[in-house]
């Protein structure tokens, strides 16, 4: 592979190519789901796949289809062996049935969470912004 | 999940989340660090954050700021890239990629399995081998 300017294209890769790909990940999350720009509802979940613009989850409970809900999925391993990275995701609750409550992204980024676990509490350090 | 101390570290920046889990969960599964950022402005941060050297980069050619983060990291210490694209290919300015990898694309589910033989196969071509 040799040297050329910066990202050049040599053909066309239509990103759409990716939108549509769902990726088996189960991790656990927790969500709020918001009402009129309060918090409606606490609970925990578990992934089942996700997307480049939306998380399937095993919710504990049934979700109203519609609902604005925030998402905060634990990765795994820990920076510097104690502090915990997020991915926070902001979107809204597309179905909820059997197959698990499906959530449309509108908006997501990584935090990090000082070295506290923060439970069923929002993530205080924003490491980046992203609108998907 | 826990690495051993001497993990090798895997910096992943790609702007589809679900790709960017999917990668980073498959590398720890395979007894490595991994660290996902969704674009190169985060993978910054991150670093900053987890004091960490990095032993290989993933990165999708086409995100704002590649060739910086490169040129950063390779300030430190040398430093192996594989570009993440599609068919059609991509290159950062200055830099000599060591292999490529492909996203999965279309309709048809993807395999945990396959995919782990793909990153162990792309590890050993490029000689990052996990600590014992």
């Amino acid at each position: 592979m040799s040297s050329a300017p910066a990202a050049t294209p040599v053909g066309a890769y239509p990103p759409e190519r990716r939108l549509h790909k769902r990726f088996p990940i189960a991790l656990n999350a927790d969500y709020r789901i918001l009402r009129r720009g309060r918090v409606d509802g606490l609970g925990s979940a578990r992934t089942i796949n996700i997307a480049s613009r939306g998380v399937l989850l095993e919710a504990d409970i049934s979700l109203a289809a519609g609902s604005p809900i925030e998402l905060f999925i634990n990765w795994p391993l820990r920076l510097q062996g104690v502090c915990p990275l997020r991915l926070f995701v902001s979107g809204r609750v597309l179905r909820s049935d059997h197959r698990g409550v499906a959530i449309e992204a509108k908006h997501h980024e990584f935090r990090t969470a000082g070295i506290r676990d923060s439970g069923s509490h929002p993530p205080e350090l924003k490491v980046r912004s992203f609108t998907g | 999940m826990t690495q051993p101390p001497g993990a090798p570290t895997i910096l992943i920046a790609d702007e589809d989340m679900g790709f960017l889990w999917w990668l980073g969960e498959l590398f720890n599964e395979l007894g490595y660090r991994s660290l996902p950022a969704l674009s190169c402005e985060q993978a910054l941060s991150l670093l900053n954050q987890s004091a960490r050297r990095v032993d290989l980069l993933l990165i999708n050619p086409r995100l704002k700021g590649a060739s910086g983060l490169v040129e950063t990291l390779r300030r430190a210490r040398p430093l192996k890239v594989v570009l993440i694209q599609g068919p059609e290919e991509y290159q950062i300015q200055g830099v000599q990629a060591v292999a490529s990898i492909e996203p999965p694309s279309g309709w048809a589910p993807v395999s945990r399995q396959e995919w782990r033989q793909k990153l162990l196969r792309l590890l050993t071509q490029i000689g990052i081998r996990a600590a014992s």
